[in-house]
């Protein structure tokens, strides 16, 4: 439950009228002074006197304040710009440096990914297999039958006249 | 694009009339300084006119107006208060940041007005008067930035709550706490100056 002195206090702050809290009022004086505070209060208002040309004065004030506010933030808006400009210019006219790949390379300690083992196709068969029936190319190209056949000739003479 | 900056000057033209006159009213009350409050109303302008687009009912132009002055007010105590926060400590810091109104900020600079103010009140009326006021200026300044605004556009200008809500731009509720709060706060200095 409120005490009478803040029930006081907030009737005076809300300006209502006090009612039966008016006998108390009178009687505390901690309420009497928060009574007369409104006044005291209404007393420090200044009617103060702007002066002669206050409108024109003001009038000028503002446009001045909007005129430079206007250019400040046009102004502001391009050295945005140009600062967005410039940062995409260096962006995509940025090339690697040369002289640091090597290094990027070197540092580059992931190992290598393996390489997948393809499972043959029955055509890679088939093209393998009539790459090996092509004899005389295969005779050509893989041995040099000549040499071969040197270390036989004794054998060969051994054979003559043999029918089997 | 003409036609945008045709009713720009028009907005122009016609918050600078009445509406800064009372924004101006609200922002010295707030800022208790000439320079700064003239500022705020100029800046408040040219934001109400840089914003014109977001305005879809012309006729809610003056106090759309007057709530930028008031945040903008708001601001600069936050600015304030902070400042004397972080450079409270160094030496001279205070007379800087506490630097009571001149007498160009309280428009007392006038010779004859000065004569004149004497002439009606009694001196020693005047004087307790003055020292009443400015006890009060700096009780105030202890309050939070939103605690004061709130005070002095209730009690300073004799703005319903509704409107003090609409101008700080938070819900009524809290504009009452905040009125709440600040009358105590303001009672228990003025208790402790006792």
């Amino acid at each position: 439950m409120k005490i009478p002195c803040d029930a006081v206090a907030e009737r005076v702050a809300l300006g209502e009228a006090l009612g039966e809290l008016a006998a108390h009022a009178e009687s505390c004086e901690r309420c009497r002074r928060v009574v007369d505070l409104p006044g005291k209060l209404g007393a420090t208002r200044h009617e103060i006197d702007p002066g002669l040309g206050f409108a024109a004065r003001m009038t000028v004030g503002a446009q001045h304040r909007i005129v430079a506010r206007r250019r400040r933030r046009v102004t502001a808006g391009l050295a945005a710009a140009v600062a967005a400009g410039a940062l995409a210019v260096f962006v995509f006219t940025r090339t690697p440096d040369p002289e640091r790949a090597p290094t990027e390379v070197a540092t580059d300690t992931t190992q290598p990914a393996p390489e997948p083992v393809v499972e043959p196709t029955p055509d890679d068969e088939l093209a393998a297999l009539i790459h090996l029936a092509d004899v005389d190319r295969s005779s050509r190209l893989s041995a040099d039958w000549s040499e071969i056949e040197k270390p036989l000739r004794p054998y060969r003479k051994l054979l003559q006249g043999v029918t089997p | 694009m003409a036609m945008r900056a045709d009713a720009r000057s028009r907005l122009l033209a016609e918050l600078a009339a009445t509406p800064a006159r009372k924004g101006y009213a609200i922002a010295y009350d707030l800022l208790r300084n000439r320079a700064e409050a003239e500022e705020a109303v100029q800046e408040a302008l040219a934001r109400a006119c840089e914003s014109i687009a977001d305005l879809r009912d012309p006729a809610a132009a003056p106090a759309w107006f007057l709530r930028i002055v008031t945040t903008l007010c708001l601001r600069t105590l936050r600015r304030r208060r902070l400042k004397k926060r972080l450079f409270g400590w160094w030496p001279g810091s205070d007379d800087e940041l506490d630097a009571a109104p001149t007498s160009a900020d309280t428009g007392t600079g006038d010779i004859a007005e000065r004569m004149h103010a004497m002439a009606t009140i009694e001196p020693r009326t005047a004087l307790e008067g003055q020292q009443a006021l400015s006890s009060m200026m700096s009780k105030l300044d202890v309050l939070s930035p939103q605690q004061r605004t709130a005070l002095v556009l209730r009690y300073g200008h004799d703005l319903p709550v509704a409107e003090v809500a609409e101008l700080l731009g938070v819900e009524l509720a809290t504009v009452k706490t905040h009125l709440v709060r600040g009358l105590a706060r303001l009672r228990d200095l003025m208790e402790e100056h006792r």
